[in-house]
């Protein structure tokens, strides 16, 4: 199946959860903070939320700012 | 000078009135030895999409504990972004506190006053402590006092241009007919910058780019810390009053050779 990460397409096997994916592409989870399908998910879901086809995904993390 | 000189906000009482940023160190490991340095309890985070070509530091990491957490919702061209901005922010586990900043003019980077308070009013509503980034005037003031703001931020000069309290006059207004507490963010460049800031009655000052930018991040975190704390003082001190014409210091009588004077 194929989802949008950040505005870029990526092929993903079925079931698949949000902490795996997070942790598959080395991010740090305790640092990402996501959207998915314009909806934020906490922390404390990504080992439960599943994803699917279609699905779109935005990775957000803190960075330097004023 | 008055004891206990607090600054209460958003339910936190603070006694450094230097706000300071995370942005455009050469080396974001300075950041805990500029907070000690300069004092300052609240600093600013931005929040950007994961870059996944490459591994980025978190700026997180380098924050000391006590800090008080002020994301800035930069990036941001409408209300409607600075709200989701506003809630991821809250969904990562750093607080209730925000900076909206609202900017769709990129030449001069001058927020937008108008969607500036619809998310104002929009996240105080949530129970966000909402800190506006905003343009010196006194109708957006009052209208962002209006949606719930914690207090205004207006600039002193652009963003990162280190050109001082260019708007100084318009500042002053807003101190004296205000009652939210007037953080002065952007453009100060100069710790005596910051100081006058301070002095004309402005309750903190926003400061990142003099000081992250500067040779000596931690030197001028510290001249900053002080030149704030200064300012302070001497606005509790309450300034004399500034006259045209010379007023003697020492008695115009009692001259020496004085005709009719004591023999």
């Amino acid at each position: 199946m194929r989802i949008i990460v950040n505005g870029r397409e990526r092929d993903l096997l079925p079931n698949q959860t949000l902490h795996h994916l997070i942790v598959s592409m080395h991010l740090d989870p305790d640092v990402v903070v996501t959207e998915l399908n314009g909806a934020i998910v906490p922390g404390t879901a990504f080992t439960e939320t599943i994803l699917h086809d279609g699905d779109r995904l935005e990775l957000l993390s803190f960075v330097g700012g004023g | 000078m008055k004891q206990n000189d607090t600054f209460h906000i958003g339910g936190k009482a603070l006694t450094s009135r230097l706000f300071t940023g995370t942005g455009k160190y050469g080396d974001d490991t300075l950041i805990p030895a500029v907070c000690a340095a300069s004092g300052a309890q609240v600093i600013t985070v931005a929040l950007r999409r994961v870059d996944l070509d490459k591994k980025a530091d978190n700026v997180m990491r380098h924050i000391p504990e006590h800090m008080v957490l002020l994301p800035n919702t930069s990036g941001a061209r409408t209300a409607d972004e600075a709200v989701r901005i506003a809630r991821l922010a809250r969904a990562m586990g750093c607080g209730d506190w925000i900076k909206i900043e609202i900017i769709a003019d990129n030449r001069y980077l001058l927020p937008d006053g108008y969607e500036t308070a619809k998310a104002t009013e929009i996240l105080a509503t949530e129970g966000f402590v909402v800190l506006p980034y905003m343009n010196p005037d006194l109708y957006v003031a009052r209208s962002l006092a209006s949606a719930g703001a914690a207090a205004v931020m207006p600039l002193g000069a652009p963003i990162g241009t280190n050109r001082g309290l260019r708007t100084e006059e318009m500042i002053r207004i807003l101190i004296e007919e205000m009652d939210l507490p007037v953080i002065v963010d952007a453009g100060i460049g100069a710790p005596s910058q910051a100081c006058q800031a301070m002095e004309m009655g402005a309750a903190a000052c926003l400061v990142n780019t003099a000081i992250a930018t500067a040779s000596d991040p931690l030197g001028m975190g510290r001249a900053f810390g002080q030149a704030v704390a200064a300012g302070r003082a001497a606005f509790l001190a309450g300034p004399g009053a500034v006259a045209t014409l010379a007023r003697p210091s020492s008695p115009l009588t009692g001259f020496l050779d004085e005709p009719g004077g004591a023999a």
